[in-house]
């Protein structure tokens, strides 16, 4: 089927679980009626981000609330409020942003727990639903208004936030889900996971602040949702949680596979971070169990912007 | 594209071949005329489907007839009407519903051997052309109105109708929708587009449309045509059908390759129905040459509404 050799498999282990005294019973919320028919989790794990401090952030998007997890695995609760927390990156300077389904673009303060607005809407109107968010090198904001776009509904999109947070740009309107999204090494391309068409996009930047020759890079098969979360690693390559077959696909900078990495328990692998001591630990939340797993990469990740000078 | 490792190889067999006495050599349709361009088929056999006796039903598709072929091989035709009957399935009290490219959905009274208009319009508006249809457990009628849709036109559609008569659209986006199956809890229908050689999935929300978060299950690459008829096994297993390249796959609930039916015919196999003792044969039309081919699969298929 596929027209490169198959990938080799990198095995995962649990790191940690969602404790018990965190797990909600069998409660219906707006989010979980809308994308789970008949099932009630007892939490939702997404953006995955780690502090200067090693410290593990990650969000619970039917039940908004958002977690810290420390080296030693100890997880506290940072924030529960009104909203959809689906998305979690980490400014350099050491601000907390939440792409929120339901609220949008949220500055949240780590101390304190309190949750701001920072970009709730375009203009005077509201998002389709945003679903995650990544800093780029200078510090612009790069974002995904999801929503329920599909393949009979193209019209979802990608925004961009200057780092002062006063201008913003709508870059693509005409995606089928957008999800994850990451710049390459140059950041002069956004690679953008397009979740109900089975694709991973590249989303040119130019010089100008527009986009031009927006158009597929990797094809994907299977599973009940898509593409979700992605990474890059230092050389460039690409890591893609596939979400709904309990996989995340490793490709190289020219998008051939390299590895398979296989979820040990659900199959809803919706996001991932490098971490560990020397950055080449990936951690992934699988978000039916509110697991994280971790697998040993041979590669290190991009250091993110929450990590620069 | 998969990144899988590539799918188990199964073989077919020639289970059963339509006699001469069926087929109408160097006969003109328009059905033929604008979908063979040129070639006339002396027949195009589509839509099998098991009755409880153990006979299999099929449309031909050109010619307007309804055919049967018993377990023992004996044909017959059951109907010949002014129509595309291009796909087929019976309900669970054994009337017939045929997917009518030319008239829309009919029925066969298969006591009569009688076709009837079942519903042929959206409010006075004719269907553009349906292709297949499906029914769920609680008897709606899942069907694809195919029309020319296509890559520059994607206008397909994916209905709903109800046992009290409910007709509702569900997408009109499709890129060419073919063959349809439920999943096995009932929450998702899978549809084959064959132009845009891929299968997308529909969730169902509990309380109806509107419909949303659409996407696509399987990417395709190869064959002239495209996925086309679909079915389900009792592990969920879904086995679509390839028509143009000789080739059924079957993939794992969660989309993993698990297997390639290869045709020992040509290169139409359209559609198929799990049959056999225990229900673990399938037989496939392969359109070219008018033949029925089997193949002996692990998993025995999902029961059909026909036989709840």
């Amino acid at each position: 089927m596929s027209l490169y050799p198959p990938p080799k498999d990198i095995e995962t282990e649990v790191w940690t679980e969602i404790p018990d005294k965190f797990k909600k019973e069998s409660v219906r919320t707006p989010w979980v009626a809308a994308n789970k028919f008949g099932h009630d989790p007892h939490s939702f794990l997404e953006g995955p981000s780690f502090d200067r401090d090693g410290n593990l952030y990650v969000v619970d998007i039917p039940f908004g609330r958002v977690f810290r997890i420390s080296p030693d695995k100890e997880w506290t609760l940072i924030t529960e409020y009104d909203g959809e927390p689906n998305g979690l990156k980490i400014h350099k300077d050491g601000r907390i942003f939440i792409a929120d389904y339901k609220k949008g673009i949220l500055q949240l303060d780590p101390d304190s727990g309190t949750v701001t607005p920072y970009c709730e809407r375009w203009r005077v109107e509201s998002f389709k639903g945003v679903n995650d968010l990544v800093f780029d090198a200078l510090g612009n904001m790069y974002f995904t208004d999801q929503g329920l776009t599909g393949m009979h509904d193209p019209s979802g999109r990608v925004f961009r936030l200057s780092p002062d947070g006063g201008q913003l740009d709508c870059l693509v309107n005409t995606v089928p889900s957008p999800n994850g999204l990451v710049p390459n090494l140059s950041e002069d391309i956004i690679y953008l996971a397009v979740t109900r068409a089975n694709q991973v996009w590249r989303v040119p930047l130019l010089d100008d602040g527009g986009t031009a020759k927006v158009g597929i890079f990797l094809q994907l098969s299977g599973g009940h949702g898509g593409p979700d979360g992605m990474a890059l690693d230092a050389d460039g390559g690409l890591l893609v949680c596939h979400a709904g077959n309990g996989s995340v696909w490793h490709f190289d900078q020219m998008g051939e596979p390299k590895h398979r990495i296989r979820s040990c328990r659900g199959l809803n692998t919706t996001n991932l971070a490098f971490g560990g001591s020397d950055n080449k630990s990936l951690f992934i939340t699988e978000s039916m169990s509110g697991t994280i797993l971790r697998a040993e990469l041979p590669d290190a990740g991009k250091v993110m912007y929450s990590h620069m000078d | 594209m998969s990144l899988f490792p590539p799918p188990q190889e199964i073989e077919t067999t020639v289970a059963f071949e339509l006699p001469d006495n069926l087929r109408r050599p160097d006969t003109y349709s328009d059905w033929g005329q604008n979908n063979q361009f040129g070639h006339m088929p002396d027949s195009f056999l589509e839509g099998p489907s098991f009755d409880r006796d153990g006979n299999l039903w099929m449309v031909n598709i050109p010619f307007g007839q309804i055919l049967r072929v018993s377990a023992t091989g004996e044909w017959s035709v059951a109907a010949e009407y002014d129509g595309n009957p291009n796909g087929l399935k019976i309900r669970n009290d054994g009337q017939i519903f045929i997917a009518d490219y030319k008239n829309g959905i009919m029925h066969l009274d298969p006591s009569s051997g009688k076709v009837t208009e079942h519903r042929t319009r959206i409010r006075t508006e004719p269907f553009r052309g349906c292709n297949d249809l499906h029914f769920a457990s609680n008897g709606d009628l899942y069907f694809t109105d195919q029309g020319q849709s296509d890559m520059q036109r994607p206008d397909g559609r994916v209905f709903r109708l109800t046992p009290d008569e409910q007709l509702e659209c569900l997408i009109d986006c499709g890129v060419s929708p073919n063959g349809l199956v439920l999943s096995h809890n009932e929450k998702m229908l899978f549809v084959g587009m064959t132009r845009a050689c891929q299968v997308w999935h529909i969730p169902l929300p509990p309380d109806g449309g509107p419909y949303y978060k659409i996407g696509v299950f399987q990417n395709l690459s190869g064959g002239p045509g495209g996925p086309d008829g679909m079915c389900l096994d009792n592990e969920g297993n879904l086995y679509v059908t390839h028509v143009g390249l000789g080739i059924i796959w079957v993939f794992d609930p969660t989309g993993i390759p698990l297997y390639r039916i290869n045709s020992c015919r040509g290169a139409k196999m359209t559609n198929m129905a799990f049959g056999g003792p225990e229900n673990k044969s399938l037989f496939i039309t392969e359109s070219d040459t008018g033949t029925i081919l089997k193949a002996e699969m692990p998993h025995a298929g999902k029961m059909m509404y026909s036989h709840m």
